[in-house]
């Protein structure tokens, strides 16, 4: 027999209050856990949803609009940047490598993005993840189209699709489509949790050709509507895009760079360097963040006063318990020790029971999270938060335990040996 | 030979009552006596004093030799794990601990490892050997009570202190079971205190005793109860 033993079995001997204090205890642990992964996942997401770039680069407007506009497909550029431009800044020595974006167009609330190979070789998210395919490959021809992981998904779409693309949305249904010109699905990418699967890809040689006969944002009539077959190669090249990724070849060229972008005379620009602005952004959303961190931790303290109140409540009926152990050579502290021990195997298994179950649910959900909410559970699987969680309510627990610990002490020091039952 | 118990003086009360004051009172090693009063005497009160549960606050009570006036409580714990055996009136027992468990639960508190040969006198010849595994919620009141004693008798104590253990049984089993027990005492040269307030027992005892001819304080009981 040992205290341990002893202990445990009077918490077998109270099973269901015991269970249901464990029960208390774990879902708050797990639902405190599972903020803060939520929240770790979110502010992963959105701070890395692009890494590697050094610099997006847009017609003049601010800086937060840029980052809104060419990753999360939130607003619109005011203008675009002229291919001469970007072709100049292209071909400095300092640029390691860029992808263009032109955008404006999108398919069944997803954006299509036009773009170039250098997009599926160079672009980067989270900590140097690139992107792959499922299914497919790059696009060749000009009405081949690359899908994002969400996009097959939710569309259910399968190499060999027909997709048409509308006009001037990248949100919601457009009036206009180019239903003259359809694409045809040859790519599906793999999923990456970041904004990258709720898009569309095609050559920015495919985005001139299906406005080749648009005048002044309109669709042709009849009449004068260009047929693909028409199409000729000198006609599709690109003249404009609306922003681009930059990358330089070292690092502290990018200052430089950046200033003189934004000083570049023939076109008013603005280059941005995406982190900063990422993390500032994801900084004004932190009050939600603050909102559910209290709520877990008031749920915490609701698991911790059910501990109280069952601990408490036991007292009472277990003060023949003490009497016996106290006849038996028990001191006052082993009486408070015990009760000090019950309450830390009850949070023990809470913890071990909510560590199980959060990396039961972490496992069973991770996927579904990614391609549903695009949260993607990056290792580790603790972080030092959650570390810092499962301790603070060890501890909280522990010493909220001294309350019924010292009232047990002090009602077998009162009941002494001739307790009445 | 000495003495297992010493009163001298032992003054007790609660809050402001008197419950106890004794001018001189021995009890010799070995010796094993009975001491009767009605209910609200100061019986328990006493055994909680020599259990060491209940501090001394005036006076002085040796028990085997050493003195209780001068002791701390947590000496006094350590005293009561490794001399005194202690049975109660009833529910002597942890319900949620088999026989066996019970029978070793003193040794968390003492310092002497288990004898094997006692564990298996005590339980053959207190008839626990069918019950070993069983739980306590099992047993009949004699079977639990016979447990208790084997688990008092269990660490060889110097002093045995019953609280009115016999109370729940009725006539028959109760001669049996004190003659089971003190065989035990005999054979160990334990000492025995035993309260009660049920006489019919008194002849099974070396020695008979009346608190209230040895206690000077003189409760009005009827008010107390």
């Amino acid at each position: 027999m040992n205290w341990f033993k002893l202990a445990w079995k009077s918490l077998k001997n109270r099973r269901l209050a015991t269970s249901l204090t464990v029960f208390a205890m774990m879902l708050s642990l797990v639902l405190l856990m599972s903020v803060e992964r939520i929240r770790r996942a979110a502010e992963t997401g959105f701070t890395q949803s692009i890494s590697g770039v050094d610099l997006i680069v847009g017609a003049r407007s601010g800086p937060l609009n840029i980052v809104l506009y060419s990753i999360f497909n939130l607003g619109q550029a005011t203008n675009n940047v002229s291919i001469e431009t970007y072709n100049d800044i292209k071909s400095r020595p300092e640029v390691d490598w860029t992808i263009p974006y032109s955008l404006g167009d999108g398919h069944r609330g997803f954006r299509v993005v036009a773009t170039n190979e250098d997009f599926f070789k160079h672009y980067q998210f989270r900590s140097k993840e690139s992107i792959v395919f499922a299914e497919g490959e790059v696009f060749k021809g000009y009405f081949d189209v690359v899908v994002g992981a969400d996009v097959a998904e939710t569309l259910k779409y399968k190499i060999g699709d027909r997709v048409v693309i509308a006009h001037g949305s990248t949100t919601g249904d457009s009036i206009q489509a180019h239903d003259d010109k359809p694409f045809h699905i040859v790519g599906i990418l793999k999923p990456t949790g970041t904004n990258i699967d709720r898009a569309l890809y095609i050559s920015l040689e495919a985005m001139e050709a299906i406005h080749l006969d648009w005048q002044s944002g309109s669709a042709p009539t009849k009449d004068k509507q260009i047929a693909v077959a028409q199409i000729k190669p000198e006609m599709v090249t690109p003249k404009m895009i609306t922003t681009f990724f930059l990358r330089t070849k070292n690092r502290i060229d990018t200052l430089r760079l950046q200033r003189e972008i934004n000083e570049y005379k023939e076109e008013p620009l603005l280059a941005v360097i995406p982190g900063v602005v990422l993390s500032e952004l994801w900084q004004s959303l932190s009050s939600i963040e603050k909102i559910l961190k209290s709520i877990s931790f008031l749920v915490m303290l609701v698991g911790l006063m059910s501990m109280l109140i069952a601990l408490m409540t036991s007292l009472n009926e277990r003060r023949r318990e003490m009497a016996i152990l106290r006849v038996l050579g028990a001191s006052l502290k082993h009486i408070l020790g015990l009760i000090v021990l019950e309450t830390v195997v009850l949070t023990g298994i809470a913890v071990i029971l909510a560590c199980a179950i959060k990396v039961v649910i972490e496992w069973a959900l991770g996927s579904w999270l990614q391609v549903k909410f695009g949260l993607y559970l990056e290792p580790p699987l603790f972080a030092t938060s959650e570390i810092i969680y499962i301790f603070v309510m060890m501890g909280l627990a522990i010493l909220i335990s001294f309350i019924p610990a010292f009232r047990a002490m002090k009602s077998a020091l009162k009941d002494g040996l001739s307790l009445k039952v | 030979m000495q003495n297992a118990l010493e009163f001298k003086n032992l003054k007790f009360s609660y809050g402001t009552t008197p419950v106890l004051d004794l001018k001189d009172f021995e009890v010799k090693s070995g010796e094993i006596v009975f001491l009767f009063g009605p209910s609200g005497s100061g019986k328990s009160t006493l055994l909680e004093l020599i259990a060491g549960v209940l501090q001394v606050q005036s006076g002085d009570l040796k028990v085997l030799g050493e003195s209780f006036a001068q002791k701390k409580s947590s000496g006094l714990d350590q005293f009561r794990a490794d001399h005194i055996g202690y049975i109660f009136q009833s529910f002597n027992l942890i319900p949620y601990l088999s026989v066996t468990e019970n029978l070793l639960l003193p040794l968390m508190f003492s310092n002497q490892e288990l004898d094997q040969a006692r564990f298996d006198k005590l339980v053959n010849e207190l008839g626990l050997r069918p019950f070993l595994n069983r739980a306590v919620t099992d047993l009949s009141v004699g079977q639990q009570q016979r447990v208790a004693a084997a688990r008092a008798l269990l660490k060889k104590p110097k002093v045995i202190l019953a609280d009115e253990p016999t109370s729940a049984l009725d006539y028959d089993h109760r001669e049996k079971f004190l003659e089971l027990l003190f065989h035990f005492c005999r054979e160990d040269q334990t000492t025995v205190l035993f309260v009660s307030h049920d006489r019919t027992i008194e002849k099974l005892f070396d020695r008979s005793i009346s608190l209230q001819a040895l206690n000077s304080v003189h409760m009005k009981t009827e008010a107390l109860v």
